[in-house]
């Protein structure tokens, strides 16, 4: 009431009990008795049986009149507020959750969805207020955005019927923020309704976050739902078995969030529209469990994990059941060895490239050869201590380059060096140690700022990556390595053939360990195909949408999915790959209801009640004034 | 008094059904013998005897000196009471009413030859004034009239056997109440018991209660204080109206099983409607 009626309460409130005090001063007058003197009274006493015959009449307590005008003078004030109160518009911005966890049903007989609820409850919200207040709807998914600008509440449908909620989470703070930002200073309430689905780290986010300018005041609005019975599969990724390069191993992760008993289920695995495997599960209530499914084939096929329910005892939230995955295609790719005569690293290539797991072409030549060679068509170059007339625009790797003759400055050479590895997480170091090989001598490169040393020899770099940016818009990786391997052990090692594997896997994007299929509400990093010549435009089809222009940059294309399901990248028309988007959100997934929120230890208040007697209203509020005031009437004329 | 009522009062006389001894020769008829023209009785003669009293013709029939004897026609004595109670006060006009009525009937008495004295009551009676005869009269009767106002409760039975020990003679006693009290009967009972001949004008009306429509009133009993809060409409109007009615026959009945004239009027009317009529439709005057 006081919110609703703004400033205009503590004007009404004295008003109405000044004139509360006048009607019941004018009440008592009225219904104070004349005193009259009458010659006796002991002869009615003594005819009539006792007083009863004089009292008819006096059935309806005064007290009553009385409550009738007060209520009569409340319906008036409050009218009077009402029309008092369109002065001064009320601003509310409604920050609707969004998440993922909205999508979650309310019963287990019902179709209807938290979001459901959620809107419903800013329909009536927005029906008791003043037609003169305006308000906004920021949904608030991965990227919160307004549905609109600032509306009178009659108008507020439009965007109450656009907002959908998304297959990701929440950001809060970003929310907050952006509705702080569209306040733009002006008094102006912000209510959350949510279902309470965030995690701690956005509570203290928002809580680290600068305190809400004067004026702005954020409440919270819980949609509360007892049912939260849910199954979700909250990690799923796909990686390629080391001691088997062809193989796939597939990795499920579930969790069990429920408040009651836990449907039976199965967790079934497709490859295509095949069923691979199917394991019935027995979770128990808050248990989390991973399975990985092994010898998995077929490079580009799509991989789906699903939770299969009884119809009718589904869960309440159904787009976690689901997870997509796809066992990459092995990438062909093309090698030119540029070598006077070096068995060791030939036999090594010649060695991988006949495994299946490789589609790998391999091309030796002379340097006094590389003139005619085209570089488009072929993907990496290794030149093997040689110097080359036409430097290569494709990925390189430079085995002990000679001085002047390569792109990397050589400082100097050092003797017999101890090797160790600088970087251990670089893709090309990845199950590699150099700390016992043993060798003659290496040469020292001189390094640019963007350059990653992999091994140094007391922290003097010998084995440098380098990314760079050609005119063409393309991005081109080299690789120097500072000595001769055949003056080494290394050959002689298993880690040799190694290093040339993880080098020419991190030439050609190729995951190496993990291959993790994207979480929907992350904005993408999509690895473009190297050396495309076609100049189309990338674009990206998801599950629920027609396909959509992607910005491309430094052989990457980037966009944010927000829905589960499998996405493919075009080329123009040509489709490039597809991959699978999961929401793998364990907040998200347990739909544990909030009935409050606290930031930095403070509650968030409930909206104030719209109780605020409309402007359609207050015509009634006089009529029903006047009608209190003619029951009171008729019952003072009952008296007579 | 107006003069006029004054006139039409002295065509008037108090009917008084009981004889007593007066004082001075008047109209009454009393229970003395002697010199008067109703014959009365025969006696023997006595030495000192006025012999212009012998009956001759009984001496010649019985041969034995007889005398005549008459009734005596003197005054009576006649006691007007006013119930001076404070219940007589309301009505505003009533206690008026009330002394014109006690004057008209004091000067009819007056003008017929009476010995008038006036006596007023409430819860005993305090006084009673000195013997008035003769229209000459009438003032000092008039002043202890007017001297009188009503107060206090009413009580019947310790103020009239009071009044019996004070009254000199018997003689017909006039009492003007409204009659709300609750011991009338005792009280008249003292009168009749002691050779009073007692007459009663009461003086009530309904509509000494009545009240607009609606209004809601604290009615005060003039006497006790008591109060009684009514809410004045047509359910109560009607109630109250059989409730009087019902308690008017009553007291009648009570005072008329006493032997007791009872002429009833009401407060509202004017005293000429009262003894010009009302009394003398009820046979005190004539």
């Amino acid at each position: 009431m006081m919110g609703g009626l703004g400033f205009a309460w503590p004007w009404l409130a004295v008003a109405f009990g000044i004139s509360a005090g006048l009607v019941w001063w004018l009440q008592r007058r009225r219904y104070q008795p004349t005193r009259r003197t009458v010659p006796s009274l002991l002869w009615l006493t003594q005819t009539t049986a006792g007083r009863k015959g004089l009292s008819l009449g006096k059935k309806n307590p005064r007290w009553v009149h009385l409550l009738l005008l007060w209520c009569s003078l409340g319906l008036f004030c409050g009218a009077l507020g009402d029309i008092r109160r369109k002065l001064a518009p009320k601003r509310t911005i409604l920050l609707v959750d969004a998440s993922a966890s909205m999508q979650a049903r309310v019963s287990s007989a019902s179709s209807e969805t938290r979001m459901d609820r959620a809107k419903t409850w800013v329909s009536t919200w927005a029906q008791k207020g003043q037609t003169s207040d305006v308000a906004l709807i920021i949904a608030l998914h991965s990227q919160p955005k307004a549905l609109g600008s600032f509306v009178t509440l009659p108008s507020l449908g439009s965007q109450l019927q656009s907002l959908q909620a998304e297959d990701a989470g929440a950001p809060l703070q970003e929310g907050v923020s952006l509705a702080v930002a569209l306040a733009q200073d002006q008094p102006t309430d912000i209510i959350l309704v949510s279902d309470g689905g965030f995690p701690q780290e956005a509570l203290y986010e928002l809580a680290q976050s600068n305190p809400l300018p004067p004026g702005i005041h954020l409440f919270f609005q819980p949609i509360v739902s007892s049912f939260a019975t849910n199954l979700a599969i909250t990690g799923f990724g796909v990686r390629q078995e080391r001691s088997q390069r062809h193989a796939y191993e597939a990795w499920v992760q579930i969790s069990a969030n429920a408040e009651g008993p836990l449907p039976p289920t199965t967790l079934e695995l497709l490859q295509g529209d095949h069923l691979v495997e199917s394991v019935p599960l027995t979770l128990s209530l808050g248990e989390t469990r991973q399975w990985v499914f092994s010898n998995l084939v077929g490079p580009g096929s799509l991989l789906e994990a699903r939770l299969q329910q009884p119809l009718g005892k589904e869960d309440a939230l159904s787009i976690d059941n689901h997870a997509y995955a796809t066992i990459p295609a092995p990438t062909p790719l093309r090698i030119l060895l540029v070598t006077q005569e070096n068995l060791y690293v030939e036999g090594a290539l010649h060695a991988l490239a006949a495994g299946i797991e490789n589609q790998w072409s391999l091309q030796v030549v002379k340097p006094s050869q590389t003139s005619s060679i085209a570089w488009e068509s072929v993907d990496v170059v290794i030149v093997d201590g040689v110097s080359l007339k036409v430097p290569p625009t494709i990925h390189a790797f430079w085995l002990n380059p000679p001085p002047g003759a390569s792109p990397w400055q050589t400082l100097s050479t050092t003797k017999t060096p101890l090797l160790d590895v600088a970087d251990t997480r670089h893709p090309a170091t990845r199950q590699i140690r150099f700390n016992d090989v043993n060798l003659f001598q290496s040469s020292v490169f001189a390094t640019m700022p963007t350059d990653e040393v992999l091994v140094s020899s007391n922290k003097r770099p010998v084995w440098v990556a380098r990314k760079e940016r050609l005119s063409n818009g393309t991005l081109r990786k080299q690789m120097a390595l500072g000595f001769d391997v055949r003056q080494s052990d290394l050959p002689l090692r298993v880690a040799f053939p190694l290093l040339l594997l993880n080098t020419l896997d991190w030439f050609t994007n190729k995951p190496t360990e993990s291959i993790p299929p994207w979480r929907t509400g992350y904005m993408w990093s999509l690895a473009l195909p190297s050396h495309s010549m076609n100049t189309n435009p990338w674009y990206i089809q998801g599950p629920q949408g027609p396909r959509l222009l992607v910005p491309a940059l430094e052989g990457h294309a980037f966009y944010q999915g927000t829905h589960v399901g499998w996405y493919t990248l075009f080329q123009g028309q040509q489709p490039i790959y597809t991959w699978g988007a999961n929401l793998e959100d364990s907040v998200e997934s347990n739909l544990q209801t909030v009935k409050e929120i606290s930031v930095n230890h403070t509650r968030l208040p409930l909206p104030p009640s719209s109780f605020s007697i409309a402007v359609v209203l207050w015509p009634w509020l006089v009529i029903l004034a006047c009608i209190l005031l003619w029951i009171e009437w008729l019952l003072t004329r009952s008296h007579r | 008094m107006r003069a006029d009522l004054m006139q039409r009062l002295e065509r008037l006389q108090l009917v008084i059904n009981q004889r007593w001894g007066g004082r001075f020769l008047a109209h009454r008829r009393s229970t003395r013998v002697g010199a008067g023209l109703e014959f009365a009785d025969y006696r023997p003669y006595a030495v000192g005897d006025d012999p212009r009293r012998l009956d001759w013709a009984a001496y010649a029939r019985t041969n034995r000196l007889l005398v005549r004897q008459a009734h005596l026609e003197q005054e009576a004595t006649v006691y007007l009471l006013l119930d001076a109670s404070a219940s007589m006060g309301y009505p505003e006009g009533k206690w008026n009413l009330v002394q014109e009525v006690a004057m008209a009937l004091g000067y009819l008495s007056l003008a017929g030859m009476d010995r008038v004295m006036v006596g007023s009551f409430q819860n005993t009676l305090h006084k009673l004034s000195p013997a008035f005869m003769g229209k000459a009269q009438l003032h000092p009767l008039t002043d202890w009239i007017t001297a009188v106002q009503p107060h206090a409760l009413t009580a019947w039975g310790p103020s009239l056997q009071r009044f019996v020990r004070l009254a000199p003679t018997k003689g017909v006693v006039l009492v003007i109440t409204d009659g709300y009290a609750s011991d009338v009967v005792e009280g008249v009972r003292q009168l009749t018991m002691h050779g009073f001949e007692t007459r009663i004008l009461q003086l009530s009306d309904p509509a000494e209660y009545e009240q607009p429509l609606g209004q809601e009133s604290e009615w005060v009993d003039a006497e006790t204080g008591d109060t009684l809060s009514v809410a004045w409409n047509e359910v109560t109007q009607a109630a109250y109206q059989q409730a009087h009615r019902s308690y008017l026959k009553r007291w009648a009945n009570a005072i008329r099983s006493q032997g007791v004239p009872l002429v009833q009027a009401s407060p509202l009317w004017t005293v000429e409607r009262i003894v010009l009529h009302a009394l003398v439709r009820g046979g005190w005057l004539q």
